[in-house]
């Protein structure tokens, strides 16, 4: 890991004590405990973020121009690493970081003034609109289309699983606005205000029954030409622009709640007595290993990518093996819960308030969401092992 | 690239090299159908590059590399079915060290220094090695001798030395027994032949002390750990070869007019065995550097490492089997051979279940 510089290039007053000072400062006059009610948990959430950006110690990997903080990868390890320990709550829109990179690399100077600053404060919500009822894993078929009409496109379809809709203050969203051909063609990237009116919420209820997803209408919605991203008809391009290796510093935070959700499991199956039972045991044994190469992976993978090698098969295999122990690790620990497992996750005597439960039920997407299992099978097989593509001879 | 992956890196194209030119498919098959089944020259060519004293430290004569660079080697001999025997030495090797003696001190230079081959004549149990091994040790005027019979002993066959699990009147100790005319190894029938099986039996066979009853216990643990350590690494080799034969199969077997590694059943099982493949090597290198700075959590980590590993290149060798189809099922066709080391490494040491129960057992107590 690169150890920390002690100067640093800034020139304002803000800027010239360590980062990592200035951090344990920040976190040290942050600390307390997340409030219960959920309400007034994400206010909490948005105003420690819009203070952490005000601090100038929000977004470490991105470039100082885009507004953050501009640390090169062992800094921004060093940085979640101090975040963690601290239980600093996490930005309350994940999605914000995926349309982000994109602005970043292929953005106006309008749109990145216009859009970087309130999304990394938390002032602004955004949702992803790439899915839709025909268009899933097969997503360059998408059929939400858009019209050029004077200086706006005018947009109808439909999107699915669109996560934070209800609360999200925009989305970035693929709009087919020209035939479709190979490579995505056809597509663009838009960003669309929710505010905007034809647009129609509908909350899904999912799997645990609870509103994660909405279905979003638009029925001729306005979207400003200066909405679009990149080149019309270039969105599929630009949709996965990631800022070098985020991927890699996402999964040390995974890896750290894995390994406390698995210690808890432990504790959980000892209370219970389930931690007497083989077949149990040998399930808790294959839960370890399972966290252990996830550790493991992700730190091969962050190793090479310091180093700047490509991180090789070891990262395109992380995802799949975080998705499906993720399901595994909730299937064992309703096996460990035993007979109460028949419970539901609102009664009231469930073990642990029904968070097993919930976390089972919420597993069932980590092999669906973001790629399926399926669809990433197929990539290991045809980029790692450079089997022949399913596609071409089919 | 640090210092550690640069040696690595090295040691395994090296190796790597020397194993493509000596150890290619047709000679381990004519090697393992022939009377003799063992590489005695591949394995001078091994002392000659150190890799028999991996991690035996400078002042036996070793290399001092640890089991970190041995895991890496050793995962190059099981990609191309070496039949030697370097996962017997390295147990040897580390119930000697554990054993500190004089007598062990002077074996582990013979190692290093003249390639003498050793195998464990222990107790076996599905739950490992146990000191039952059904040898008594008896001291006539201060002369040790043994006597009993060890129905499985593997490597035997090409062994210069045993060490010997047997209960004296004090408790269970290990010794060193040459072979002769009072240790007699007859062949038994190994599944896999490339890690060849003997029986010895030993009859007032003089031998000598290597460990007394008051570490032997620590001392057949550290021989087990070495040795599910290896064996893991071994495994890993194994089921990554297999993966790249199963794979070139896909990707060239053509059937419906088209690969047969287009078809996902197909191509979903390579996908498999790759994530197994990469899963089980970073438990492997985990439970190395485990053995190389012990800690309360080392026998888990080779616990755990040993039964995903050796699970793991039973699963994919079974899969390069189904992948070649009929062909797979022949003789000729390498798959068996693969199938076969996967499967004797499996109930070798101690079975996958059992390893994971001892894994539960730590992780538990440590809640």
């Amino acid at each position: 890991m690169a150890s920390a510089t002690v100067q640093d290039a800034g020139t304002s007053p803000a800027r010239q004590a360590h980062w990592s000072v200035r951090l344990a400062e920040f976190l040290d006059a942050h600390a307390g405990r997340p409030p219960r009610d959920k309400t007034a948990r994400l206010a909490w959430a948005r105003a420690f973020h819009a203070d952490l950006e005000e601090a100038h110690l929000a977004a470490p990997g991105w470039p100082a121009e885009a507004g953050g903080m501009g640390l090169d990868l062992g800094d921004q390890i060093a940085y979640h690493q101090q975040m963690t320990a601290a239980r600093a709550p996490r930005h309350p829109c994940g999605l914000s970081f995926i349309v982000a990179p994109t602005l970043i690399r292929h953005g106006t100077p309008e749109q990145k003034e216009r859009y970087l600053r309130p999304l990394l404060r938390a002032d602004e919500f955004w949702c992803q609109g790439f899915s839709e009822p025909g268009a899933g894993s097969d997503l360059t078929s998408l059929t939400t289309r858009a019209e050029r009409v004077g200086d706006a496109y005018v947009v109808n379809g439909q999107k699915l699983w669109t996560t934070m809709a209800h609360l999200a203050d925009w989305m970035f969203a693929l709009i087919r606005t020209g035939p479709a051909g190979p490579g995505g063609a056809g597509i663009s990237y838009l960003l669309i205000s929710m505010k905007s009116e034809g647009i129609t919420v509908r909350p899904l209820k999912d799997i645990s029954g609870g509103t994660h997803f909405s279905e979003v209408y638009f029925d001729d919605v306005r979207v400003p030409v200066g909405n679009l991203v990149g080149e019309e008809g270039g969105g599929w391009a630009i949709a996965r622009t990631s800022l070098g290796h985020e991927r890699a510093t996402a999964f040390l935070s995974d890896e750290f709640r894995y390994r406390r959700v698995v210690s808890e499991l432990h504790r959980l199956a000892k209370t219970s007595g389930a931690a007497d039972d083989p077949v149990v045991r040998q399930d808790l044994a294959r839960i370890e290993a399972s966290v252990r190469v996830l550790a493991s992976n992700s730190r091969r993978a962050l190793d090479a990518v310091l180093e700047g090698r490509d991180p090789g098969p070891a990262a395109s295999v992380n995802r799949l093996v975080r998705a499906e122990f993720d399901q595994r690790l909730h299937e064992v620990a309703l096996r460990v819960v035993g007979p109460d497992a028949v419970l539901g996750q609102r009664e009231p005597t469930a073990p642990e308030g029904g968070r097993w439960t919930y976390g089972y039920l919420m597993s069932r997407s980590s092999t669906i969401g973001a790629g399926t299992a399926e669809i990433q099978r197929n990539t290991i097989a045809e980029k790692v092992l450079g089997l022949p593509s399913w596609r071409k001879e089919a | 690239m640090t210092a550690d992956a640069e040696i690595e890196k090295e040691l395994r194209e090296t190796l790597g090299g020397l194993l493509r030119r000596r150890c290619d498919i047709e000679t381990v098959a004519a090697l393992a159908d022939g009377p003799e089944s063992w590489d005695r020259n591949l394995w001078q060519e091994l002392e000659g590059m150190g890799v028999l004293g991996l991690v035996v430290p400078e002042q036996y004569g070793g290399e001092g590399a640890g089991f970190s660079l041995a895991v890496a080697a050793q995962e190059e001999l099981g990609r191309r079915l070496a039949p030697v025997p370097t996962v017997s030495m390295a147990a040897a090797q580390a119930a000697l060290l554990a054993a500190g003696t004089d007598e062990a001190a002077r074996w582990l230079r013979r190692m290093t220094g003249e390639g003498v081959t050793a195998a464990l004549a222990v107790g076996r149990g599905a739950d490992g090695w146990s000191q039952d091994a059904g040898i008594r040790a008896e001291d006539v005027s201060g002369e040790w001798t043994v006597t009993g019979i060890v129905p499985v002993v593997a490597d035997a066959p090409c062994a210069a030395v045993f060490l010997v699990a047997a209960e004296t009147a004090a408790g269970p100790a290990l010794f060193a027994v040459e072979p002769q005319n009072r240790c007699v190894t007859t062949p038994v029938d190994a599944l896999d032949p490339t890690r060849p099986l003997g029986a010895v039996a030993l009859t007032d066979c003089p031998a000598r002390l290597v460990a007394g009853p008051d570490v032997f216990g620590e001392v057949l643990r550290a021989a087990e750990r070495a040795a599910l350590v290896l064996l893991a690494a071994d495994a890993v080799g194994v089921a990554a070869e297999a993966m790249v034969l199963a794979v070139e199969y896909a990707r060239t077997r053509h059937q419906f007019g088209r690969a047969i590694g287009t078809f996902q059943a197909v191509s979903h099982r390579c996908a498999n065995m790759l994530i197994a493949v990469e899963s089980a090597r970073a438990l492997v290198a985990a439970a190395a550097d485990a053995l190389d700075e012990p800690g309360p959590d080392t026998d888990t980590a080779v616990c755990l490492a040993a039964a995903e590993a050796l699970e793991t290149a039973v699963s994919v060798a079974q899969g390069c089997v189904q992948v070649h189809g009929g062909m797979g099922f022949t003789w000729e066709h390498p798959a068996h051979r693969y199938l076969r080391r996967a499967k004797a490494a499996e109930a070798l040491v101690a079975l996958p279940d059992r390893l994971r129960e001892r894994a539960a057992t730590g992780l538990l107590a440590a809640v």
